[in-house]
């Protein structure tokens, strides 16, 4: 047992040699993103505590249309939910979809995408 | 076979000897114990020689793996101290230990490593599905009115991968009597600090 925790170890060798592995891709300077309503932004490293951090005042918007009934059920599904806990309409939306990507994308890319904490200059 | 322990963050001055030290003399004092500095400052090496009860203690620079296994049949415990950076060493500790500890202060700026950390730990689970995590907050600030502590243990409950420790290790004086006079907090008289190490060694041991 004891062998084969030494022997299995030496065996990982690009584990062992893939040191600072996340240098190139958490380091991003400030940056210019187009919207897709071809409006400009510029994100910034983040350099904010996550108390001083606000999704309203750092973060980006997406917008979705929907048909009426479709937001109607958006609205019931939240009602009901809010029955049994606190729970916004953002919240939920935000949540249920970042559920499912990390679900696509795995946990791995997902979490190292959101590694990578940046903030919109405003 | 020895249970193999692990201190360690990619940041510098966290904590992490200071809390390497202490647990070596709890640990010492539960069966046989063998202290290892991985780290190139040595500082958990010299507070040894400074001991009146030297524990047993190597210093190691390199090749981790090659030097710990003849050593593993012959102790209980094994504790490595590892540089506040990613390394091979800090990898090869990943790949052979049964529990690592991570003490990280409760600032933005510390915590910021937590993800890599989480994810090179997440990695060396696949391969060593021994390895268990904790995360402690240490050096936290005694203030009361510092909100730090509750943001920082929201931020960790982020990553489930870590057992989150909950006994919260402040910034004390006598943590750094003890570094100085070469003693574990438990080896002096009783004090906060004492009690908080104790709670804090309840939780991992």
């Amino acid at each position: 047992m004891s062998e084969n925790r030494f022997k299995r170890a030496r065996e990982q060798v690009d584990f062992l040699q893939d040191v600072n592995s996340d240098t190139q891709d958490t380091i991003k300077a400030v940056e210019k993103v187009i919207t897709r309503n071809k409006n400009e932004v510029v994100i910034e490293p983040n350099s904010l505590t996550p108390k001083q951090r606000s999704r309203t005042r750092h973060g980006r918007n997406i917008s979705v249309p929907l048909y009426v009934e479709e937001l109607e059920i958006i609205e019931a599904t939240v009602g009901k939910l809010s029955e049994q806990h606190e729970v916004s309409i953002s919240n939920f939306i935000r949540q249920t979809l970042l559920n499912r990507c990390q679900e696509i994308l795995g946990q791995n890319e997902y979490e190292k995408l959101n590694a990578v904490k940046r903030n919109v200059v405003k | 076979m020895a249970v193999i322990f692990t201190i360690a963050n990619r940041k510098g001055g966290v904590g992490k000897t200071t809390l390497a030290t202490n647990l070596a003399v709890a640990l010492s004092n539960k069966g046989k114990m063998l202290l290892v500095d991985a780290d190139e400052q040595r500082s958990a090496h010299q507070w040894n020689e400074h001991r009146q009860n030297k524990l047993d203690a190597i210093t190691i620079h390199e090749n981790l793996l090659d030097t710990l296994e003849p050593l593993n049949e012959k102790y209980d415990f094994i504790l490595i101290d590892v540089a506040g950076r990613d390394s091979e060493i800090f990898r090869e500790a990943l790949l052979v230990s049964d529990k690592i500890i991570v003490p990280t202060q409760a600032s933005l700026l510390d915590l910021e490593v937590i993800p890599y950390i989480a994810d090179k730990i997440k990695e060396a689970q696949e391969k060593n599905p021994l390895l268990k995590a904790s995360v402690v907050i240490n050096k936290a600030s005694a203030n009361p009115k510092n909100n730090e502590v509750a943001q920082a243990k929201e931020y960790l409950a982020d990553y489930p991968i870590f057992k989150l420790v909950k006994t919260v290790i402040h910034d004390r004086k006598q943590f750094r009597d003890a570094i100085i006079e070469s003693r574990s907090v438990s080896e002096m008289g009783s004090s906060k600090a004492k009690d908080e190490l104790n709670e804090f060694l309840i939780e991992v041991l």
